[in-house]
Formats: C-alpha cells, structure tokens, sequence
C-alpha cells in the first residue's frame, strides 16, 4: 500500500487505527535503525521510538499532503533524536560518547563492545567510532546518505538545511572518517 | 517505499567506506518488532481513550483548552499579519521565543509545507544562515569548527 492510500485509509474513522498500524509496519524498521544508529544503544533508540510512534499518532491527522509522508516521518524521528542527545549531553549521561581530545580514550568503543545487540568485527567497530567522533548533525547526515541513500532533496526536506551545505557536510564527514579508519 | 535508491555518486567517494556500507551491525532483542508494534498499538489505544474521557471532563480542562486555542490563534494571527518585510528575522526569533518550545515544534511538524512555517523554520534554525555560506575553500580545521559551531548552535536551539 502507497503512502497516499496510507492516508486516505487513515482519514476514514473507523479505519484510522488500521492504517496508523500500516505505517507502522511500513516504517517502523527503517526509522528505528536511523535512530539507532545516531544513539548506538538499543534501549534509548527503543525509548525514542515510543516517543516518535506516539507523535505520529497524535499529529497524522494534520498532516498535510502536499507533503511527503515519509519525510514528515524522518522529520519527527530526527528531532526526537536531536532533542534527546541535547538532553543526554546537558545531563552528561550519554549513552555513547567519544571525546575528540587526542589524549582521551574512546570509551565509545567499550561501551561497543559491551552492547549484546552490537554484532561488529573490528574494522566495524572503528567505523562505529569514527561516525560517532562526528558533530550530532553531521552524523545524521552521513547516516541518511551513507546507510539509507536518501535524496539531499529529501535530506533538505527533513533537516531544514539547504543541498549545497548537506553535500559538503557529507563530503567533509566521509574525509573525516576516512582518516579514522586509516589512523593505526 | 518512496524512498530513491538509484546509484548515488556520492557514495563512491571512499571505495573504504563503500566496502562495509552493506553491513549492520546493529541487532535487536529476538521478536523486538513485532513486540513494539503491539505495544505501540496498545499506547495508541490509550491515547484514544484518554481523549474521550477528556471530552466527558470538559468543565476541567477548559482552561488548558482555552490556551491551546488562544496559542493556535496567536500563531495564526502572528504569521498572518507579519512578513519577512514588515518584521526583521531577530525580531522575529525574539517573538517567537515567548511562544512555548513545544508548540511550536508542533505547529512546524503539522505545517511542514506552508510558507509561514518556511518562515518559522528558517528563523528558528539558524544553520540555514550559516550553512548559506560557501564553505568551498575552507581548510579542514577551520571546517571542523565550523560545523561543530553549528551543531552545537543547532543542539542548544533543539533543546
């Protein structure tokens, strides 16, 4: 089923709960694997995921079609997720953080490490690392082109910045990265 | 999936990277989908409750209620009655800044394509004004700050 017939279904009462759980099957995948990969642990991308679904649910009857759906979709899950690192960091309580200072130790990696639903070899553990090393927003940018090959068309749609910026964020994050990987 | 896979040039950037795109790491709890999905749906259950029981509690909450409107009406009078022209974008921001964070939040989520929330994102978002900058020619530690200035910047505003 199309997003469109998503939405129609939804705009019929009695049908509004089966097309919500539509959405859900369609998207819920996707969005959680997005959102997991900016906080790295299951159970605080599990916790952002309620929040995301619940907003969804509460403001889909609003929404407006001229739209895209999907990107309306990202555009929640992303803020939730900003949000959620803003809070996380303000409280210094992050789930997974690496220090960009030379002589600190990535506790990122352990923390990696010790995760039961990280299944990584080495070389995956250093790329984990070296996204996670990127500023907040950079990261999701890397994440949405690098992983899901998502337009910067619709990158611009959710994020609220302009293509020529994302492009350059995601070139400049790939270099970056590159050179973590290489260091050693 | 509306979603565009066709073959992206940018992906080829890092033949490095390129090798371990396909593969994730990241797992899930036996059965995690399936279980979220049915408690999602039960918390959506909830919710709809909650609203018809709010109906029968009217009286009570008609103060709150009263606020949601009159806050949907300033923000609607608001963008109705100002312009880019009539209003420069710090005075905008400061007016803005005496609405509650997450209404607004909500207003631009449910009105992701009109003109007045293009006027709100743009204002609330000041990375759109730095990113307009050519950062073409920069050398890579001035870039460095440079984007963690904004995602720094862009954090605190999300907050």
């Amino acid at each position: 089923m199309t997003d469109k017939e998503i939405i129609q279904l939804f705009q019929i009462s009695d049908k509004a709960e089966r097309a919500f759980n539509l959405l859900l099957q369609k998207y819920q995948q996707r969005l959680y694997f997005m959102v997991r990969r900016m906080v790295v642990i299951h159970d605080d991308a599990d916790d952002i995921m309620q929040n995301v679904w619940i907003k969804i649910w509460k403001n889909l009857s609003n929404f407006k079609e001229e739209s895209q759906l999907y990107t309306w979709l990202y555009r929640i899950a992303a803020n939730e997720t900003f949000t959620f690192l803003a809070q996380k960091k303000k409280k210094g309580t992050i789930s997974f953080e690496i220090r960009r200072e030379e002589d600190e130790v990535f506790d990122g990696a352990d923390r990696l490490k010790a995760d039961a639903y990280f299944d990584g070899d080495e070389i995956q553990h250093k790329l984990e690392q070296a996204i996670q090393s990127l500023p907040d927003k950079q990261k999701m940018v890397f994440q949405l082109k690098y992983y899901e090959e998502m337009k910067y068309e619709d990158m611009s749609a959710i994020l609220g910045t302009s293509v020529g910026a994302l492009k350059a964020s995601y070139f400049h994050a790939v270099k970056k990265i590159e050179e973590n990987l290489k260091k050693d | 999936m509306e979603l565009d896979n066709q073959p992206d040039d940018d992906l080829k950037l890092s033949p490095l990277l390129e090798n371990l795109r396909h593969k994730n790491p990241f797992q899930v709890p036996q059965d995690y989908f399936k279980r979220t999905e049915d408690k999602i749906m039960d918390k959506m259950r909830e919710s709809k409750k909650v609203k018809i029981f709010s109906l029968h509690h009217l009286p009570k909450i008609g103060i709150g209620m009263a606020a949601s409107l009159l806050l949907g009406i300033g923000i609607y009078t608001f963008l109705s009655t100002t312009s880019p022209q009539k209003m420069s974008s710090s005075d905008l921001r400061e007016a803005l800044k005496s609405l509650p964070k997450d209404e607004v939040n909500d207003y631009i989520i449910m009105n992701s394509n009109s003109l007045n929330n293009d006027l709100i994102a743009q204002t609330l978002d000041l990375n759109r004004q730095h990113f307009e900058l050519n950062i073409k020619g920069l050398d890579s530690t001035t870039i460095d700050k440079y984007i963690d200035d904004i995602d720094e910047q862009f954090l605190t505003e999300q907050n």
